[in-house]
């Protein structure tokens, strides 16, 4: 597999297969890390598109490093805290509505598994810092030291918000009637 | 622990809408074709410097009349070394300057055109001072001397040049017509009358 730098090489290169291929990798990892910070879909989709934009704006300050997702992602996560600011000072209205799930439905017929939308319920139920770190974690999977370069944090805070997210995950399954366990 | 985080393994994530994926891949396009549109634009100038520079060389070297007049060196330095290579040289410089301005976008035509005359213009003095060349060598059956173009006329003595060399029916003996390449040197030192060797 290519990497993401040899991608983005190729592209500056007038490759355009090759941004498509990099696209491809990171849209969705990234478009559900938004989804958590900002909650819902169109917030989520506009943030994204302005990443991209951003990361094209600025290819020529990528560092040496092979894989940009701690780029993309710092980059979507500056778009997405401004967003919150303004969404506090009363600039953009918080749509009321249901929050849009991290995960894709279960088709229907579907072999019995843990329901998506419980799923998505409770990292929603998890403080900001828990849910950001799981989900850069494991759905975005990125290692604790590149958590910890994007939100600014220690290495060491960042390991603990994840094991203390995590077992504030397993007590909501566990009084939610066995989500979590029940796949199991 | 370890059983919560496989949990995650098995959903697939929620993905963005293809609207958004069109609209980044339209971005994508473009910002591409800006910088085609940048590299050509800047590949024309190239080819314009290079053009204005193999045209400023070539006058330099070939113009008819000598630009730094009949005797200076280095103006004759090129014809001296090997003329007809030079000229070929220089014409695959000039043929590769104009296939280079081939790809200046449509929308600096004028520059492409500009370029284009001066090279043609170019070519055209090569292509007469070839002329004139070769028949300066044509004329002396056993070619000049290594490195020179003598005179096809009978040269007097102490110089070098050809033993078969034919007198000219219209100019005296050891004469050479107005403007002939000498030894790198364009001699016309008596308009009208030829140069004495």
């Amino acid at each position: 597999m290519r990497s993401d730098r040899e991608l983005i090489d190729r592209y500056r290169w007038g490759d355009e297969a090759a941004f498509r291929e990099f696209y491809a990798r990171h849209r969705k990892p990234l478009y559900v890390y938004l989804l958590s910070v900002v909650r819902d879909r169109e917030t989520a989709e506009e943030l994204l598109q302005e990443t991209f934009y951003a990361f094209l704006r600025h290819l020529d300050r990528l560092n040496g490093s092979d894989d940009l997702r701690p780029f993309l992602v710092r980059t979507a996560r500056n778009r997405a805290i401004d967003v919150l600011r303004r969404r506090k000072r009363g600039e953009i209205a918080l749509q009321r509505r249901a929050e849009d799930p991290f995960f894709k439905s279960r088709p229907a017929g579907a072999a019995e598994t843990v329901d998506p939308e419980e799923v998505s319920a409770l990292l929603r139920r998890l403080p900001d810092e828990q849910r950001e770190v799981i989900v850069l974690k494991i759905l975005v999977g990125m290692t604790f030291r590149e958590i910890a370069r994007v939100t600014g944090c220690g290495e060491s805070s960042v390991v603990s918000r994840y094991r203390y997210g995590l077992g504030k995950l397993r007590a909501f399954a566990l009084t939610l009637g066995g989500c979590v366990e029940g796949a199991r | 622990l370890k059983a919560l985080d496989e949990l995650f393994q098995g959903l697939s994530l929620e993905e963005p809408s293809a609207s958004v994926d069109r609209r980044i891949f339209g971005f994508v396009k473009s910002a591409l074709a800006r910088r085609r549109r940048a590299w050509l634009a800047h590949l024309g100038s190239a080819a314009a410097l290079g053009a204005a520079a193999t045209a400023a060389a070539a006058l330099v070297f070939f113009w008819p009349g000598g630009l730094f007049g009949p005797h200076h060196d280095s103006a004759g330095s090129v014809a001296e070394a090997a003329p007809l290579e030079a000229i070929e040289e220089l014409r695959g410089d000039l043929d590769q300057i104009q296939e280079m301005s081939e790809l200046i976008p449509p929308d600096r035509q004028t520059d492409q055109a500009l370029i284009s005359d001066k090279i043609r213009a170019c070519l055209a003095e090569l292509e007469k001072l070839e002329v004139e060349l070769r028949t300066v060598s044509v004329s002396s059956p056993l070619g000049p001397p290594e490195g020179t173009v003598s005179s096809p006329l009978g040269p007097p003595e102490g110089t070098v040049s050809s033993p078969l060399a034919v007198p000219s029916p219209s100019l005296p003996e050891g004469t050479v017509p107005e403007g002939t390449v000498l030894d790198g040197s364009l001699l016309s030192e008596e308009p009208g009358k030829g140069v004495n060797l």
